[in-house]
């Protein structure tokens, strides 16, 4: 299965954009353009901060409500570490384009409209911060985000990071989850059946897989069959990602 | 306490004074009348918020069902201003037009636990789009809501993460919307026979009830998610669907006049919101800033917090832990780890309170 | 270069002290992608490289974006959008509301002499006021000595090009072919291309280049958005600028 792979990116991929980043992960692919600020129009500006607006289109078809509710997750989450306070009156737009998701090799491929659809999150909003990064937009703090999914298998509970389409639909429960740079919990969206035990559980899984980066020393001395099995270290690519991205801009240094 | 006075000559007491009414100051500058009500200077007087409740207390709620003469169940929810009304209505979807309707599919009910049999039920009810809500707010259920536009974006939101519940919590057991047929033997007066032959007559589906779930907000103030969802909770206990039968020699499904059977609802699911409140208003929260946990906010309170959680609890399973059934924070940082556990232990008393008034 | 007394940043990092520039008599300068937090806490706000530089007590990020921020007393070119009756409303950059630029702020100028200019019109101005509340202001005269200093319209043929901030940054700097690493720009006009042209670059990510010739501006535009595009080392911007000049002849 993909679910496994690593996750891959890159930035500046749209030349027009301020910034852009294209993202790779569990399957997902998803493009970011990233323009602002600019000038809000009337009836979004904001006196004191600046309105962050978020267009999600998915891969088939235009957006319905359950794409509405993907942009106000998003909106929500991506304005508190954007530095808003910094453009009063303007506007930030984040467009995220679904380029490509997991075939659901089990069932038919209808597309349920209302369904939330909670693998895509993790993809959409790392794809977002990477070209809010790519723009160089001020920000708080950096985030990741991961999905978990809880799976009971022949009466044996087990824990899937980034769960595929039929896993999430065997799972107890789905939960996607996101730190911001400083180990706090952005956001945290849940669904299924569980305990407050279970989701402590998922909590200390996904905040590995956020918050956990190797040290920057010694790289090489990273615990590797440990992180195999734990999933992707997510803090540490976006660093490596952007670390190749400041290096080639500043070729010149 | 409340109230700006302006520095007026001391020796014209005619003069209209600038003092401005504790609602007129909450409607002018509502985040520092919020901090200062819920941190007064006076400490014996209690923390509390503009309108009265203390920070964890929700507004008290009230459940009224088979309002509707028309709906095959319905339920009126009022807490505080915020009023929603819902309806269910039934209709009859034939297989024949379900495109990608498989007969196979249901046919396991020699199920091997019951725990597939829900699984399979809830993947049935997904895939025929058997539970279809809707939510309007209405004109003049709050001012931001104006005449002929699209739905909102909290119209939008709302109604997909009630869908999205009530295929996830299973609420609705996929086999009371199932319409049964067992073909009689075309033999005459051979009805009931011997077991071999009433075993090649296995009885199959020939149609299915489609729940029509409409929400109405009749007015709004905050809060919308936990009133739409109590009342789709009542309305859905308050169905009856009438019995319907296939009828071979019309090749359609016909009903019978009458009340019907009782939909069999599974659980009570009770959703719990709350908003966090932060000291600063414009500046940037730091560490060690008091922020507030306001339970039930209402649509003034809604505009000043950012962070938001809804928690989905159900308690009805009895003894045993709490089962949780979504769980939602986003846009702030201050619920971490340890206030989002307390944050369950609220939603289990509010569960308490809405469970103690839903009708039976 | 030692990577430990540059490291890359990304926001909401924390910077080592031990690289906080500490002067015992001038106080600290943040210069862009930095943010103070009271009382003592320095936080990056973009990703990039931790430059500091001990003596004169400033430290700054340096990035490359392409979405300019107007900052007090940056050079910038802009184009007049429309006139109204005491301001000229400039564009710096696409979709931003547009900066003002006083219709007597130009050397010299008078309600009789000032200059006529029309819209699409381009100016190469000074950021006067960079405030997030207000519009932003500029000039094209210098407020203390009243002398223009090489701003003002920007007329006689030329054309403008965009490239990324960063670029325009090292362009900006004084020994642009040393610390820049920027040599096209000499190469065209000295014994190599012996093309004659005039430059304009503003901060804002745009470089006007001026010349009776319009094949020499179209060069130079293209040898500059090519080494911005491409990334062009030194020994690259060299063959690059041979190429062109066997082409044009």
């Amino acid at each position: 299965m993909t679910a496994t792979s690593e996750p891959e990116a890159a930035l500046g991929v749209l030349p027009r954009a301020d910034g852009s980043a294209k993202y790779s992960h569990a399957g997902y692919t998803v493009t970011a353009a990233v323009n602002g600020p600019i000038e809000a129009q009337r009836k979004d500006e904001n006196p004191y901060e600046a309105h962050v607006d978020v267009i999600v289109r998915p891969a088939a078809g235009v957006g319905g409500t359950r794409e509405r509710h993907l942009e106000s997750i998003l909106q929500s989450s991506l304005s508190h570490i954007i530095l808003i306070k910094n453009f009063p009156r303007s506007l930030i737009q984040i467009v995220l384009q679904v380029e490509d998701s997991p075939e659901n090799d089990y069932v038919n491929t209808k597309l349920v409209q209302g369904n939330l659809n909670f693998a895509i999150m993790p993809a959409l909003f790392q794809t977002a911060v990477l070209a809010l990064l790519s723009a160089g937009v001020p920000m708080r703090a950096t985030a990741t985000a991961t999905a978990v999914a809880v799976v009971f298998h022949d009466g044996v509970k087990r824990t899937v990071v980034d769960p595929s389409p039929r896993e999430i639909e065997i799972a107890r429960s789905v939960h996607v989850l996101a730190f911001t740079s400083h180990d706090e919990l952005l956001l945290a969206e849940s669904e299924g059946d569980f305990i407050v035990k279970e989701w402590d559980e998922v909590y200390e899984t996904a905040k590995k897989i956020c918050c956990h980066s190797a040290p920057a020393d010694d790289g090489m001395q990273m615990a590797l069959d440990e992180e195999a099995a734990a999933g992707p270290d997510m803090r540490h690519f976006l660093r490596s990602t952007m670390e190749s991205k400041v290096a080639a801009d500043l070729y010149w240094k | 306490m409340a109230t700006i006075s302006s520095a007026v000559g001391e020796d014209q007491p005619p003069q209209p004074s600038l003092t401005f009414t504790r609602p007129v100051f909450a409607k002018l500058s509502p985040h520092p009348y919020l901090l200062h009500t819920l941190s007064p200077s006076d400490p014996s007087v209690p923390s509390s918020r503009t309108n009265g409740r203390k920070p964890q207390e929700a507004r008290k709620i009230q459940i009224n069902t088979s309002s509707l003469s028309q709906a095959h169940g319905s339920a009126l929810v009022r807490t505080g201003d915020t009023t929603v009304i819902c309806g269910v209505r039934g209709e009859i979807l034939p297989v024949s037009s379900i495109p990608q309707f498989r007969a196979d599919q249901h046919k396991n009910y020699n199920y091997d636990g019951e725990d597939k049999r829900i699984e399979q039920g809830k993947k049935e009810l997904l895939e025929y789009d058997l539970l279809v809500p809707n939510i309007e707010l209405a004109t003049g259920c709050a001012p931001q809501f104006l005449p002929g536009v699209p739905p909102t974006t909290l119209a939008q939101t709302v109604s997909t993460r009630v869908y999205s519940l009530l295929h996830s919590a299973g609420i609705v057991d996929v086999e009371g919307l199932r319409v049964w047929y067992t073909p009689a033997k075309r033999d005459e007066d051979k009805m009931e026979e011997d077991d071999r032959e009433e075993e090649e007559l296995e009885p199959e589906v020939k149609g299915y009830w489609v729940l029509y779930i409409d929400l109405l907000f009749v007015s709004f103030d905050g809060n919308p998610f936990d009133a739409a969802w109590t009342a789709v909770m009542a309305a859905l206990r308050d169905t009856k669907l009438p019995n319907a039968r296939w009828d071979p020699d019309r090749e359609m499904v016909v009903c019978e006049k009458g009340e019907g059977k009782r939909l069999d609802v599974r659980g009570l699911p009770v959703a719990c919101s709350a908003a966090v409140f932060l000291e600063k208003e414009h500046a940037e929260d730091r560490e060690g800033d008091r922020h507030w946990i306001l339970l039930d906010p209402d649509r003034q309170e809604e505009g000043l917090c950012k962070e938001v959680i809804t928690a989905v609890v159900d308690c009805s399973g009895g003894q045993g832990e709490t089962k949780i059934r979504s769980l939602e924070k986003q846009g702030g940082t201050v619920l971490g780890r340890e206030l989002i556990r307390g944050f369950v232990g609220v939603a289990e008393e509010r569960w308490k309170e809405v469970a103690a008034e839903m009708p039976q | 270069m030692a990577s430990t007394t540059r490291p890359t940043l990304l926001p909401g990092d924390e910077i080592p002290s031990s690289l906080i520039p500490s002067h015992p008599t001038k106080p600290l300068r943040l210069g862009p992608g930095l943010r103070h937090l009271p009382p003592s806490q320095i936080l990056p706000t973009v990703s990039g490289q931790l430059i500091t530089l001990p003596q004169k007590s400033s430290m700054w990020i340096e990035y490359n974006s392409s979405r300019y921020i107007p900052t007090q007393s940056d050079l910038v070119i802009g184009t007049i959008l429309r006139s109204g009756p005491d301001f000229y409303y400039v564009l710096l950059s696409p979709f931003t509301p547009p900066a003002t630029l006083p219709h007597l702020a130009f050397e010299g100028a008078t309600k009789k002499t000032r200059p006529q200019l029309n819209p699409g019109s381009l100016v190469y101005a000074r950021v006067t006021l960079a405030n997030k509340h207000m519009d932003p202001e500029v000039e094209c005269v210098s407020a203390t000595t009243g002398k223009a200093d090489g701003l003002g319209p920007l007329t006689n043929g030329g054309m403008v090009f965009d490239v990324s901030l960063g670029f325009a940054r090292r362009l900006l700097m004084a020994k642009s072919k040393e610390e820049g690493k920027i040599e096209v720009l000499e190469l065209l006009g000295g014994e190599e291309g012996k093309l004659s042209f005039e430059t304009a670059v503003g901060r804002n990510g745009k470089v006007w280049i001026g010349s009776e010739d319009i094949k020499t501006v179209v060069i130079v535009g293209r040898a500059l958005k090519e080494t911005d595009e491409k990334k062009l080392g030194v020994e690259a911007q060299r063959k690059l600028v041979r190429k062109l000049i066997k082409e044009m002849k």
